[in-house]
């Protein structure tokens, strides 16, 4: 018997890809080896050849038709795995950006909580410092270091230097060696804050405005072996003027 | 002498692959033994255009429900034989259980049993 040629049942139309991929071999191949061994058959059958390879033909049907079915199926199947892998592609991609903006987003808040902490601790030193800052220029309004004058009937005139202990005005005047005088007045000049101090003396002691200069000043009596009625501390720059108890302080 | 197409019967539509799926159950076959096997079992009923299996066999291959590798024929030829996978035996088993009960219910209806006489029941009892 005749082998049929493989090229006679593709049709003439077929795709070039067909031919490319080998794929309308192997559709061809199959339909030649069936068509072959159904007349293979028929001939055993009484058949004479010719008429058993038409008989295997007739009952085969038009094979251009199962061919073309055959590359749809083909095509469809391989469209469908492309789509397959897009939409996979795509899911995976999608599931990709979503949990690298979950990451980004935890982040940029974890960064900002730590940010918000940091200033909270900023802002309470700052407000600790500024309290802190305040007390000291409270506390240095009256304590500041700085020196005083004492000058008058006392052993020792001269200029002494504050520190922040207090000192008040009678330790100042045993320091300076006194007097020998029963009784000594003290006018004390305020130097720094003084129209604040001076206030503050209003009710303690007694003040004096100096009519020349008009300055006010303190005017302090103290005994000997006595501790003064009021015995204000000392600032910076006073000035203390030591006198036996009579005359008025000489500007 | 072979029998005229006239005097069999055309296949159902959709039963063609529950046909080609039970044919290979038994072991691996090509596309020709699986015509014969069709045919044979049919007692030569069943009009099957023997190039339409070839359609079906590359769906189904596509579809995983069979495998498809080349080999030698009995007679020495380059073939390519087809086996049933374990997803075309779950196939097969629902679409032969799904044919069988449409079938009884045709059978029963063509018959004029089962259902006709309830029909009636209901129409006395209302």
């Amino acid at each position: 018997m005749d082998k049929l040629n493989p090229s006679s049942l593709i049709p003439s139309d077929a795709s070039p890809v067909d031919a490319l991929s080998g794929a309308g071999d192997v559709i061809t191949d199959e339909f030649t080896f069936h068509i072959e061994e159904c007349a293979r058959r028929l001939e055993r059958e009484g058949l004479a050849p010719d008429a058993a390879r038409a008989e295997a033909e007739r009952r085969f049907g038009d094979p251009t038709t199962h061919y073309t079915q055959c590359r749809r199926q083909s095509t469809e199947a391989r469209m469908n795995r492309v789509t397959k892998w897009v939409l996979a592609g795509t899911l995976v991609a999608l599931v990709a950006a979503v949990c690298v903006l979950i990451f980004q987003v935890q982040r940029q808040d974890s960064l900002l909580r730590t940010m918000n902490d940091r200033m909270e601790v900023a802002n309470g030193e700052i407000r600790r410092l500024s309290t802190s800052s305040q007390e000291n220029k409270s506390l240095s309004a009256f304590h500041e270091p700085g020196v005083v004058y004492v000058d008058g009937i006392i052993k020792r005139p001269g200029v002494y230097a504050l520190s922040n202990f207090e000192l008040t005005l009678s330790r100042c005047v045993t320091a300076a060696g006194s007097t020998d005088s029963k009784r000594i007045v003290v006018h004390l000049i305020p130097g720094s804050d003084a129209e604040l101090r001076i206030n503050e003396w209003r009710s303690a002691g007694q003040r004096v405005v100096d009519s020349k200069t008009e300055k006010t000043y303190l005017k302090i009596q103290i005994n000997q072996g006595e501790s003064p009625l009021f015995d204000p501390v000392l600032s910076a720059n006073d000035v203390l003027t030591v006198m036996s108890d009579g005359p008025e302080l000489q500007q | 002498m072979a029998k005229k197409p006239a005097q069999r019967s055309e296949i159902p539509p959709g039963t063609l692959d529950l046909l080609v799926l039970q044919a290979v159950t038994s072991g691996s076959l090509h596309g020709y033994a699986i015509a014969r096997r069709i045919k044979d079992r049919s007692s030569g009923e069943l009009l099957v255009e023997e190039g339409s299996l070839y359609p079906a066999l590359h769906r189904l291959v596509h579809l995983k429900q069979l495998t498809a590798e080349w080999g030698t024929s009995e007679n020495n030829r380059r073939a390519r034989f087809y086996r049933i996978t374990a997803v075309g035996k779950k196939r097969l088993q629902a679409d032969a259980s799904a044919w069988r009960k449409v079938s009884a219910a045709v059978t029963t209806v063509l018959d004029g049993r089962g259902p006709a006489l309830e029909l009636r029941g209901m129409a006395w009892i209302s």
